[in-house]
Order: structure tokens, then sequence, then C-alpha cells
């Protein structure tokens, strides 16, 4: 199960909840090893 | 008629009261608060109305530990994964400085989440939706132990129009975030 997001409209005002798509979660794997190489100061 | 100068003895009219109450600088657009998981994301919050907008982003809150804030801008309900240039200074509470920077990469640092206390960060963007980059300048700080303050800006590299941004945390969840769009007045 791929982590979640929370998406808001500002059009329609309305927020949703949703998985992640296959392209965010192959993002978010390369965020969670970036944080690793450039480690929080 | 963004400003009127009212003379002694003149009759206010409702539509006057409307109009100039509503003349302020920045003007609301929208706001969102994190619901689940890793990242909020905003849509459909830039328009042609404005060229400069404001984000005002409070109560960021991690569920294990200090993370960055990332910022990528969307289109049409994406995320653009590259092209993002940016730099930041920051000096934590006991005086130690540290500066950060990275060229053509796939986000912008902003802000700290915090497991602790919670961070907040203020972050203007320019041309989201002009046909050339994007440009953004941030201040944050936030309060927990060995916290910091920091500034900094950088740009999205490409002719790109954007409508929307998402805030990421580097790495795990958020339990907590609230982003407010405010657009600049032009007129």
């Amino acid at each position: 199960m791929k982590p979640e997001i929370t998406e808001h409209f500002a059009d329609t005002g309305e927020t949703i909840v949703r998985e992640m798509t296959d392209e965010e979660y192959a993002q978010h794997l390369i965020d969670q090893q970036n944080n690793q190489e450039l480690n929080f100061e | 008629m963004a400003i009127k100068t009212f003379t002694a003895g003149e009759v206010l009219t409702a539509s006057d009261t409307n109009t100039y109450l509503a003349n302020s600088g920045l003007v609301y657009i929208t706001q969102a608060s994190w619901a689940s998981g890793g990242t909020v994301s905003v849509n459909n919050c830039f328009t042609s109305t404005y060229s400069a907008y404001r984000l005002v982003l409070r109560n960021m809150k991690h569920a294990t530990t200090d993370v960055n804030v990332l910022l990528r801008f969307r289109a049409n309900g994406s995320d653009t994964q590259t092209g993002y240039y940016w730099g930041l200074n920051a000096v934590t509470w006991a005086g130690a400085a540290n500066s950060s920077a990275l060229a053509n990469t796939d986000s912008i640092r902003t802000g700290v989440a915090s497991s602790t206390n919670a961070g907040a960060a203020v972050i203007d963007v320019i041309d989201p939706q002009k046909t050339n980059v994007t440009s953004v300048s941030f201040q944050g700080s936030y309060s927990a132990t060995g916290g910091e303050t920091r500034n900094g800006s950088g740009v999205l590299n490409n002719t790109t129009v954007y409508d929307g941004f998402s805030l990421i945390a580097n790495s795990g969840n958020f339990t907590a975030l609230t982003v407010y769009v405010y657009g600049y007045r032009e007129a």
C-alpha cells in the first residue's frame, strides 16, 4: 500500500485523501533517500 | 478603483464600502490543512488574476522527527520533479551557521516540520502563471531544541504555467500543517 497524500482544490474547496500514484511514489522513495544524503542541519 | 479618498460630508455608499473594504493588499484565495500522509497538495490556487502569491505555513508538525518541508509546483494535478535551483542560509539558536544549495534538483527546500514544537514559514511565489521562471523567496523557523531560523530563495527554471503546489515532508508523515494562500493585489 502506497502512502497517502492530502489534496485540496481551491476552486471547489474540496479536500480529499488519496493514495500516491506510481509516479508520486517513485519520487517519494527518492525523497527519502535524499533525506539521508542531505541530512537536516 | 484601488484607492478612493472620501471627503467630509460625502455619502459612503454600500457599493463603495463593499469595494474598498475588499481592496486589501493581500487577497485571501484558499487554505488547506493536512489530513493524512506526508504531502499536502493544493490545486487551482494560482490564476491569471495575480502575478505574485504568499503562502503562509503554520503548525508544521511531523510524526517522528524534524524534517525539511519541500516545495514543488504542479500543473493539472501533477508535480514537476526537475529544474529547481535553491539556496538557503540557516542559523541555529546556538549561533551555528549553515548554508545549503542545490542546482537542477527535484524540489525547493523550505521550512521545517518538527516532532516537538511546530515549524512555520512564509513563502512568496512570483510568476507561477507566467511563461517564464517561477521564483520563490522564503523564511521560517522552528522552536524545538536545536531549532533554527532559515531564509532562502530559488527558482523553477522552465516556462510552464503552474496552477498549484505541493508541500512534502522529506521523509515520513506530517501530523499537522495548514497553509493559507493569498494573492498580491496589483491595482
